[in-house]
């Protein structure tokens, strides 16, 4: 199939923020007719990449040439004109209207008219039942699944005749059958002639849907495959950069431990039910690592476990031998509960303040820092910086706002702030998202020593192998419940990705 | 703080250009505009008292507006906190007619932040509970809070021996003005005491903020109500906690503008100050220490505007509110101008 | 025929309300806070009866129109390309408002107290009404059935669909604060040329917030808008009538709209929810 001219070509293509190339030198060509699959790891580029193609950024260098001819993309509605169509990882709609609305919205009539409703109902009608497509067109879109919404966003680009369709992390947000309805549409739309493009980091989904693959690393491509010819091993190893070795943390001996934290038929009380009563237990000395595919109840447990009086959750939670279904964050830390948040920007600092103040978070009722409700300014800064030389936080200064470190600095400095103390229970989710190899390192590290003291972690992540390389027992939930549990010498990663995808073991 | 300081300079800069653009189009020379404005503010001893006697009360304004910003909340209800916060006072005044001034002061002024808290939390509350915009509902409480004073003043508490809206004098045990210490320096200005009391609550307000676990958790809460909650912070304390604060800080005007100089409430004796504490307390950035010098600058502003209904044929007062509203519009885009740049 | 005269007196009080609520809404819709209706009204009020007095009243109204608008236009500039708080601009704005007319009025008639009053065909005497009848189908018809009023709610709502549809948001906005500016301006005209005869010093009085109440009690949508106004102007016209009276004070009943909006605000008289990306400058 690839003998077609192709419909769309990077030539050279490179991204320059400031000194920084989000993109270097990217070459491709896509034929018509096939679905090409875009990998790579946060902050690889892909979305620098993909905003390129759709004329939200401007190349610094490099052509982008559409059915032969070099084109230069301004703007998105330029790249609508050409033919090309996105649809991004959080949907471009309007809630409060409905799928029709959005339709006559995506036409993007800037001058004073009156709304087409029923030429575009026709239209629409039309395209439904041609690409087997079944959507309200009349709720608000917001009352509708995160599956039918993606639909309507299929629907706009059909409607608007693009030859091209990127998909950015499509399968992110949806349930297990939401994503094969969609990987059906998605054939039916190459049946019918059109190009598709699929962003994603998750390499099954990509295997089993893609003609072809190109691995983004550090802004470059470094491979390029037919699907058929390649395997999950190879692309996740081409994806990380270097083969992974799993160096193996020697499992404690568990069995007589006893247990610290403990969750018993936790469901949430919405009728939508994000958990259905999920049990487990953590010993001491033991990391319990969650694996899931995320949007499957993980943030709604976090939430659950960390602040249980806010999120109000059916069932029991356990901590040192107290019932803490009811208790507060700050009732939990004074118990000796830690937690690393899923989102570090949002939860866990606070970007124009010092590095200093940024570690007081979650220690203001600590008698060590505060006395009498003064704050102890110089206990405070020669704890942090300690721990500046325990975990090599740069740059070395108390004062600099947090938003002038790295992200894996101002991860670090969550971590080291949040083990001080030596926690008995530690929640830890994606504890190392977004962050580079070596913090990584530093972090796993930080993690196993909370082990080594005895303490407990919850592990939550998307990352398998982080969570085969820390955990010592793993459980897979999907769809808010719990599929399958291993212990440590069990985990494949064949067996984990069928159970969070949905599947039986 | 350099770049802040710029900012600031900016803003006054634009504002006053502004005020000479507008003299100069009605027909004044700018020149004189200004120097009347500058001998009105700062001419003589008395008129400096003035600027002073101008500044306390925007000073207290302004902390009350600065503490609920770092709280994260636009506290626009200062109006209405301080009119029901200085009616409380002087009423304590009048039922308590004969306690000692060290006693009765100290205590109406509680009384009054009692109340004025009272009405700035009603909005911490409605926020926290049932999720209302605190800039709507405080400018709603606004307009129920003067309608209430108005009522109680012209009904309840309604001087019997004049016409206008007012109420009873308090008797000397809390009108203290000859007593006054700042009252003899200034020439018979009516500068009080109070202005000490507004500077030692401006430096409070700044230890509170910086050094104190509830500053701490105050700050916390304004920058990211998400980690201040993970932090174990208790948004909905911490929250309406800062409204009390903000609507006691507000309720201390009643010492500048009864105790201390008119020793009775009369209806409307705010010209707006809790709106200009927006401005003071945006000019100084929510720095407590920096309010109390933007509120020298809109209170020398405000007694400065005074005498051009006199002085000048063409340009009145109410250039005043014209260079304070540049000011705002200039520091206001100034905060945001290189942050969006960087983005 | 007394029902009928008192029903006539609430809409003349509602209609300034019912036009600068509307105007709120535009803006409000398109995501951004409007505190500034007042100084706008009040812009409107003093633009309209200046012209009315040299040029007649039609061109007096438009006048209004036009000088809320232009106002209108400054707030946009400082909040949608200067980015500044929208609260802060806001009251700007509206303290921008009261400090500049009477410097006009001082250099143009000599007195900081208002206009020479209006004689009788220098004003309007139930025209304003109608006009406000067809703003409200207008509005209504705009949001409704045209492709602006679509755009206007969702860069209120979602601003990057909008963008992601090829249409500026930033345009968008200032496009909504001109309709707001115009409509809040034609609510001023219709205080100076309408239910007073003149301009007067700070002849608003509160009625630019108190449409801000009336535009959140009908959840910012154009007919339940439009009957918080005449249940506003209701309150309004009633204390009127009890001015002097003995019983209920008159205090009382002037609370009511803002109690009322504290009330629907706190979602204790349903729910009012603000349109999502209210305040929140634009930035792609």
């Amino acid at each position: 199939m690839s003998n077609l001219s192709p419909v769309i070509e990077a030539k050279n293509l490179s991204k320059a923020f400031g000194s920084f190339y989000a993109n270097e030198n990217i070459s491709f060509s896509i034929p018509k007719g096939e679905i090409l699959g875009i990998i790579g790891e946060n902050g690889a580029g892909k979305s620098t990449l993909m905003k390129m193609l759709y004329g939200q950024l401007r190349p610094t260098s490099g052509q982008i040439h559409i059915d032969g001819k070099e084109t230069s993309l301004t703007s998105p509605r330029d790249a609508i004109a050409r033919g090309i169509g996105m649809v991004h990882q959080h949907f471009m709609l309007a809630e409060n209207h409905s799928a029709l609305e959005n339709i006559i919205l995506a036409l993007g009539i800037a001058s004073f008219r009156l709304m087409p409703h029923k030429s575009v109902r026709k239209r629409l009608e039309k395209l439904c039942s041609e690409f087997g497509i079944s959507v309200d067109l009349e709720k608000p879109v917001g009352e509708l699944s995160v599956g039918q919404q993606q639909s309507i966003e299929i629907l706009k680009l059909l409607y608007l005749d693009s030859n091209l369709l990127i998909f950015d992390e499509p399968t992110a947000v949806l349930s297990p059958n939401e994503i094969e309805n969609f990987f059906t549409i998605l054939r039916g739309l190459r049946e019918a002639g059109k190009t598709i493009v699929v962003i994603s980091h998750k390499l099954k989904e990509i295997l089993s849907i893609s003609d072809r693959v190109i691995v983004l690393r550090h802004g470059k491509i470094v491979a390029e495959r037919t699907t058929k010819e390649t395997n999950l091993g190879e692309l996740a190893d081409l994806m990380v950069g270097a083969h992974f070795e799993r160096r193996e943390v020697i499992a404690s001996n568990l069995s007589a431990a006893t247990t610290v934290f403990e969750v018993k038929d936790l469901s949430s009380i919405e009728s939508d039910s994000r958990l259905k009563k999920i049990s487990f237990r953590v010993r001491e000395g033991e990391i319990l690592g969650i694996a899931g595919v995320e949007g499957n109840g993980q943030s709604e447990l976090i939430r659950a476990l960390m602040n249980p009086i806010k999120y109000r959750a059916k069932g029991e939670i356990t901590f040192c031998e107290k019932n803490v279904s009811a208790y507060s964050t700050l009732e939990l830390r004074s118990l000796g509960m830690s937690i690393l948040p899923e989102n570090r920007i949002k939860e866990a600092v606070i970007l124009d303040w010092s590095s200093r103040d940024n570690f007081l978070l979650g220690h203001q009722n600590k008698k060590e820092f505060i006395k009498n409700s003064w704050i102890q300014e110089q206990a405070l800064g020669e704890k942090a910086l300690a721990a500046y030389k325990e975990y090599d936080l740069r740059p070395l200064s108390l004062t600099h706002h947090l938003s002038e470190f790295s992200g894996g600095n101002q991860q670090k400095i969550v971590v080291a702030r949040e083990l001080w103390n030596q926690p008995k229970f530690i929640i830890a989710a994606h504890p190392t998202r977004g962050v580079d190899i070596g913090a990584i390192e530093r972090i796993h590290l930080a993690i196993q020593d909370v082990k080594k003291q005895k303490g407990s972690v919850l592990l939550i992540s998307s990352d398998l192998d982080e969570l085969f390389r820390l955990s010592d027992r793993l459980l897979v939930i999907c769809g808010g419940l719990v599929r399958g549990s291993f212990t440590k010498g069990e985990f494949s990663e064949e067996k984990v990705g069928r159970l969070m995808g949905g599947g039986q073991t | 703080m350099k770049d802040a300081l710029l900012k600031t300079l900016a803003g006054l800069i634009f504002g006053f250009l502004g005020a000479a653009l507008i003299s100069w189009i009605v027909g004044e020379s700018p020149l004189f505009v200004m120097k009347v404005m500058f001998e009105s503010a700062f001419g003589s001893v008395y008129n400096f008292g003035l600027s002073l006697f101008y500044a306390t009360p925007l000073i207290f304004t302004g902390l009350s507006v600065a503490i609920a910003f770092h709280a994260g909340l636009f506290n626009i209800g200062a109006e209405g906190q301080l009119a029901l916060g200085a009616l409380a006072a002087t009423c304590f005044a009048l039922w308590f007619p004969s306690l000692s001034p060290w006693l009765g002061i100290p205590l109406a002024l509680l009384f009054g932040a009692i109340i004025g808290g009272f009405w700035g939390w009603i909005a911490g509350w409605l926020k926290e509970k049932r999720g209302s915009h605190e800039v709507i509902t405080t400018i709603m409480l606004n307009f129920i809070a003067a309608a209430i004073v108005s009522w109680l003043v012209t009904k309840v508490y309604q001087s019997p021996i004049v016409q206008s809206p007012e109420t009873a004098e308090i008797s000397e045990h809390y009108f203290i003005q000859e007593r006054d210490p700042l009252y003899q320096i200034f020439d018979g200005a009516p500068i009080s005491i109070a202005l000490l009391f507004a500077i030692g609550l401006a430096i409070g307000v700044w230890v509170l903020l910086f050094k104190t676990k509830l500053g701490f958790e105050i700050r916390a809460l304004g920058k990211s109500e998400s980690t201040a909650e993970v932090s174990g912070i208790s948004s909905s304390k911490v929250r309406q906690i800062a409204m009390f604060l903000a609507g006691a800080c507000a309720s201390f005007v009643s010492f500048a503008e009864i105790i201390g100089s008119a020793g009775k409430y009369r209806l409307g004796f705010s010209p707006e100050y809790g709106f200009m504490g927006i401005a003071v307390a945006l000019l100084a950035r929510n720095n407590p220490i920096g309010i109390l010098f933007s509120a020298f600058l809109f209170g020398a502003l405000h007694k400065g505007a005074a005498d051009l209904d006199i002085e000048t044929e063409f340009v009145t007062r109410d250039l005043s509110l014209v260079i304070q509203s540049l000011i705002l519009i200039a520091v206001a885009i100034a905060i945001e101008w290189k942050k969006g740049r960087r983005a | 025929m007394i029902a009928l005269a008192f029903f006539i007196s609430i809409i003349r009080m509602a209609t300034p309300l019912v036009f600068a609520s509307l105007g709120g809404m535009f803006s409000e819709r398109s995501g951004v806070i409007n505190i500034a209706l007042e100084g706008i009204m009040l812009f409107g009020a003093f633009t309209a009866a200046f012209v009315s007095l040299s040029m007649g009243k039609e061109l007096g109204f438009v006048a209004g129109g036009l000088g809320g608008m232009s106002l209108a236009l400054i707030y946009g500039l400082i909040v949608i390309h200067g980015r500044a708080n929208q609260i802060v601009a806001g009251t700007a704005i509206n303290l921008l408002a009261m400090g500049l007319i009477p410097l006009f009025l001082k250099s143009l008639y000599d007195s900081t107290g208002g206009t020479p009053s209006l004689s009788m065909d220098q004003r309007f005497s139930n025209l304003p009404i109608l006009f406000m009848i067809i703003a409200l189908a207008g509005a209504w018809f705009v949001m409704k059935k045209t492709s602006f009023g679509l755009n206007v709610s969702v860069a209120g709502e979602n601003p990057e669909a909008l963008d992601a549809a090829g249409i500026s948001v930033i345009l968008v906005r200032y496009q909504s604060l001109a309709v707001c500016g115009l409509l809040a301006g034609f609510g001023g005209a219709s205080l100076s040329l309408f239910l007073a005869s003149g301009y007067t010093r700070n002849m608003v009085a509160g009625r630019g917030f108190m449409a801000l109440a009336a535009l959140i009690f009908g959840k910012w949508k154009p007919v339940p808008t439009f009957l918080a106004c005449i249940l506003f102007g209701a309150f309004e016209a009633v204390q009127i009538r009890l001015q002097g009276a003995e019983g209920i004070p008159p205090e009382f009943l002037q609370i009511l709209p803002y109690l009322a909006t504290v009330l629907v605000l706190a979602g204790f008289v349903g729910k009012a929810v603000a349109p999502k990306v209210i305040g929140i400058p634009w930035k792609r």
